[in-house]
């Protein structure tokens, strides 16, 4: 009540186990029809956060919502919230099929919807075949079609490009954006900020079960500090005539000049008479603002 | 309710497991049948000296009842431990987070489990009396005894032994419920019906001679397999009680182990 359809809070999330304080005082929300990442280093505590959404693991303190209610008082889950957690989560000896029919009569979903999310995930070929040979591609797609069961308006997806090839990881980023395309909220656990920055609006970083970032991923892409990539066979003459920009030696003869842009560097060497045979910008990718935001923070848990 | 009660048995019949365990039942039964009809009914019908170990005598419908029910010792054992993996494969496999993430009402699931398993319980023991009922019924009419089939005792004796199977179906899942752990919950359930019995047993005799306390032997009727066989009894045993108390004992068993399986299912984190 209150809260619209499909809205995530966490609020004040904590999981105490024996020793480990996996999440600790997490709160964010996830707004009705965006595609939010949801990042930390492995053992940041994202499964465990995930699992308490979903009514699995008791939180040791605060709580999470969908849509202001607990995922146990859903009246039918499946048409609500569809979740994808672990790979391996599938009796070895059962088709793919007989998985999610299993799932439908448990949902009360009628059996041909089980059809009909192979289709969606393209493993109609594979259906009759007992999960016991299936790739782990092949899981995650079995998983991901379980999510899509009731045709739910929320999707959460704990590492779902784990294990995927490189076709794989293009056909997942598809798959995303076409459920983002359809208004569905989507959250979705990576470790690999690149894997997500593609599809996702916005993130959620966590390192050692606490929050360390949030935001758009447009602000935190701009935040890529530039740089430019400069390779001369006369340094010597080059650096003086930067100006005092902070120049950092790379590998073989490389220049890395920070905190001015190509233009400058050519026109600089241009007026000094050094020959350039290489002159590119660079922007530090995410991955890099991810370490630098998550280092430190991760122990080994 | 029903909804999940298929989705169980869908759980069941979408693996080997099932028909593994339904051979297994077949292949004793036929064995037991072998050997009830061939070794104790021909040697009681034709009054052996030998015979009188059985303890069948001249009671007719005693000996029916006792063909009738070849197989139900490990027959129910079979249907035990598939009572125990159906709750214990959602562990080994990890299918207890789609399983709660469908329902999170867990209590639901394991009441569904348990009906499942009775349902599958029964059936296996319709198969055996399949198998045992007309075969039997054949061997005492040649041999001019009749199939007794008329007699309220072995009637009430074909329907405790369904009521067994029933019992014991239960029994497996409350011990799968309790213990989560596939290996764990497989060895206890052999362990009580194989093992125990006899060792518990022989604890108790030793005790009531050394004693003198002869009401210690009662004590037995509380075990699993001797309350089995009270309430599949229709003609009394000395000693023994009422065929409803064993019946009773035994289901207090599955209830305890799956009530106490039930709350600790529904507090625990599913990792």
């Amino acid at each position: 009540m209150g809260e619209p359809d499909g809205r995530i809070v966490v609020d004040h999330l904590t999981k105490q186990f024996k020793k480990v304080r996996a999440v600790d005082d997490l709160s964010f929300t996830v707004e009705p029809g965006t595609v939010t990442g949801f990042l930390g280093p492995n053992g940041a505590g994202k499964t465990t956060t995930l699992r308490m959404l979903l009514g699995l693991v008791t939180p040791t303190g605060g709580n999470a919502t969908i849509g202001g209610r607990r995922y146990d008082e859903l009246e039918n889950p499946f048409r609500t919230v569809g979740a994808a957690l672990e790979a391996s989560a599938f009796h070895k000896g059962r088709t793919g099929r007989n998985h999610l029919r299993v799932l439908c009569a448990a949902a009360g979903l009628p059996d041909r919807r089980a059809d009909e999310v192979l289709e969606m995930v393209g493993m109609t070929a594979a259906a009759n075949r007992k999960v016991r040979g299936y790739s782990l591609g092949m899981k995650q797609r079995l998983g991901l079609a379980a999510t899509m069961l009731g045709d739910p308006h929320v999707l959460i997806l704990d590492e779902p490009a784990n294990g995927l090839d490189p076709e794989g990881i293009r056909w997942l980023r598809g798959f995303l954006r076409g459920l983002a395309d359809q208004d569905r909220t989507v959250l979705v656990s990576s470790h690999l900020l690149a894997e997500v920055a593609q599809t996702a609006d916005h993130v959620v970083i966590i390192a050692g079960g606490r929050s360390v970032r949030q935001g758009k991923v447009a602000d935190l892409t701009g935040e890529a500090e530039q740089r430019v990539r400069v390779r001369t066979p006369d340094a010597a003459t080059l650096v003086p005539a930067l100006n005092g920009a902070r120049v950092e030696p790379g590998p073989d003869g490389l220049l890395y000049v920070h905190g001015t842009d190509a233009p400058s560097v050519g026109r600089a060497a241009l007026a000094a008479g050094v020959e350039l045979h290489e002159l590119t910008t660079e922007s530090s990718d995410l991955e890099q603002i991810f370490l630098d935001l998550t280092t430190g923070r991760e122990q080994i848990r | 309710m029903t909804a999940l009660i298929r989705s169980e048995l869908r759980k069941v019949l979408t693996t080997n497991t099932w028909w593994l365990m339904l051979l297994g039942v077949v292949g004793f039964t036929v064995i037991a049948l072998l050997v009830n009809v061939l070794v104790v009914a021909s040697a009681t019908l034709n009054g052996d000296p030998q015979s009188e170990q059985f303890g069948l005598g001249n009671d007719a419908a005693g000996l029916a009842s006792y063909v009738y029910t070849s197989g139900q010792y490990f027959g129910t054992l079979f249907v035990m431990l598939l009572g125990a993996l159906i709750v214990t494969n959602e562990y080994h496999h990890q299918t207890a987070t789609p399983t709660f993430l469908a329902t999170p009402r867990r209590v639901r699931v394991i009441v569904s489990k348990l009906v499942g398993a009775v349902g599958i319980g029964v059936a296996f023991g319709l198969v055996t009396m399949l198998i045992s009922v007309p075969v039997g019924a054949l061997y005492l009419s040649a041999h001019g005894v009749g199939s007794q089939l008329d007699q309220p005792t072995v009637l009430a004796t074909l329907g405790l032994n369904l009521l067994a199977y029933a019992i014991w179906a239960v029994f497996g899942v409350g011990i799968g419920t309790l213990l989560r752990n596939q290996i764990a919950a497989l060895v206890v359930c052999l362990v009580l019906k194989l093992v125990a019995e006899q060792a518990v047993g022989l604890v108790l005799t030793l005790l009531s001679d050394k004693l003198d306390q002869h009401w210690i032997m009662n004590l037995m009727w509380a075990l699993p397999s001797q309350a089995s066989t009270v309430m599949t009894t229709a003609t009394r045993i000395p000693d023994a009680p009422v065929w409803y108390v064993g019946a009773l004992i035994l289901l207090a068993y599955g209830l305890v182990a799956g009530g106490l399986g039930s709350l600790i299912t529904r507090r625990r984190d599913i990792t």
